[in-house]
């Protein structure tokens, strides 16, 4: 589904990413885990190509991603660190614009559903920038009801989000597992991880130094020891 | 995909009314300064009033292209539109058309008092100038959004966009300013068309530069 290979960056000289290679297969969860400027962001957004590498290239269902082709890119969902919303539309009028970029037709029966399921309805019409940080990161992830894409990268879904929206994002991830559809995200609860995840990779000094299923005996112990 | 990213833009400019309340406010306040600031003569306000015009659209230009990507910029909505799978210079187009039209509506606000404060006699000839300020409208905007887009991501965007806008629009201000005192001063269209000419030469060459280039542009 994805093959990453040498992807290299480095913002004002300095490296922030160094041969990143994996790839990823259908139906699998991919958790990016590592410091603060370990380049976990920066791999997300050079994935998603709002960022670009300065070597190494990203295939998607057989297409390079840096080719620069639009269509490319179908499929493929970013949810970010930031809202990535337009401040002074309405939660569903955010709804129905980034789902028609995306390619896929709603209507307000569907919208008002999707944000029922994510206890955003009472606050339907008003514009986002009123919403606190929780309620955008759940409108971020609503999108993913609705818009058609085989593969997810997000950037710390768990941000701003109270316990209850915490365990209601797990289930969501777990229901969004089934099937041929991949996840990439980036956490730093590593219990939380081993959860949700099928695999980690560890990212440090802006290289992969750990990249393994963490059904394997001892992934606690490995990715504490690498984290600290 | 052109005429949603287009709606878009204008959908939330409806909203806001951001882009255009700061251009008309500052658009006025300049113009105020200018019949201030002149001596009263209209056969001086006469002479510069090509050059006083185009001053004005560039001045109050300037403040809406910085604002134009200032709704993606807010909550980085802008990374949602880079990863969206649509073309980037269809999203150029629209930010290049919307552009143009809030600038040109600028413009027919402004128009009225300008000839009122400078006491300045009517035109002859209505459809060369709105020719001429829709080619300027054009080149202008097509710069700007290429810079804007640029100077989006740096931390002093407020001041690098015009110190970059400036210089770059500079040739096209010159030809804008001359077509439009061959027109104003009914000087035979022969004498003048040079300078249309360099005006749609800018606007070939910045609109197919942001059309094809704006992939590159808006990368980090």
């Amino acid at each position: 589904m994805l093959s990453v290979s040498n992807i290299s960056k480095s913002f004002h000289y300095k490296p922030v990413l160094k041969d990143i290679s994996f790839s990823l297969s259908p139906g699998e969860t991919l958790a990016l885990l590592g410091r603060n400027g370990a380049g976990k962001s920066t791999l997300l957004r050079i994935i998603a190509k709002i960022s670009s590498p300065e070597k190494g290239q990203a295939v998607f269902n057989g297409n390079n991603l840096f080719e620069g082709v639009a269509v490319h890119r179908k499929g493929l969902y970013y949810c970010g660190h930031a809202p990535g919303l337009y401040p002074s539309l309405t939660a569903s009028e955010n709804l129905h614009y980034f789902c028609l970029l995306h390619g896929c037709e709603t209507n307000p029966d569907s919208i008002n559903s999707v944000l029922q399921d994510f206890d955003l309805l009472d606050s339907i019409d008003e514009p986002v920038k009123v919403y606190s940080q929780g309620m955008m990161q759940r409108l971020k992830l609503s999108f993913l009801e609705l818009i058609d894409w085989s593969l997810l990268l997000i950037d710390e879904p768990f941000n701003g989000l109270d316990i209850p929206g915490q365990k209601f994002v797990i289930n969501k991830m777990a229901s969004w597992q089934n099937g041929q559809r991949s996840i990439i995200f980036v956490d730093h609860d590593i219990s939380r991880v081993l959860k949700i995840s099928s695999r980690v990779i560890v990212l440090d000094k802006h290289s992969i130094v750990l990249d393994e299923p963490n059904s394997s005996s001892g992934s606690e112990d490995k990715i504490t020891s690498l984290m600290n | 995909m052109f005429l949603t990213l287009l709606k878009k833009e204008l959908f939330v400019e409806l909203r806001n009314k951001e882009v255009i309340l700061s251009m008309l406010a500052f658009g006025l306040t300049v113009l105020l300064i200018f019949s201030f600031s002149l001596s009263g003569n209209p056969k001086i306000n006469h002479e510069m009033a090509p050059g006083l015009f185009w001053s004005l659209v560039v001045l109050s230009s300037s403040l809406g292209l910085h604002r134009l990507f200032g709704q993606e910029k807010d909550f980085d909505a802008f990374a949602s539109l880079l990863s969206a799978p649509i073309d980037r210079g269809t999203l150029f187009l629209a930010k290049w058309m919307s552009g143009i039209l809030f600038l040109s509506i600028i413009e027919i606000l402004v128009v009225l008092p300008f000839f009122l404060f400078l006491g300045l006699s009517q035109p002859m000839s209505y459809l060369p100038g709105i020719g001429i300020v829709l080619l300027g409208n054009l080149g202008i905007v097509a710069v700007g959004v290429i810079v804007s887009g640029l100077a989006m991501r740096a931390k002093m965007s407020a001041v690098l966009l015009p110190v970059l806008l400036f210089p770059l629009i500079t040739p096209l201000l010159i030809a804008c300013v001359k077509a439009t005192t061959g027109w104003y001063h009914q000087l035979m269209f022969n004498y003048w068309q040079f300078w249309v000419l360099i005006m749609a030469t800018y606007v070939v060459i910045f609109g197919l530069a942001g059309y094809v280039f704006f992939d590159h542009i808006t990368e980090e």
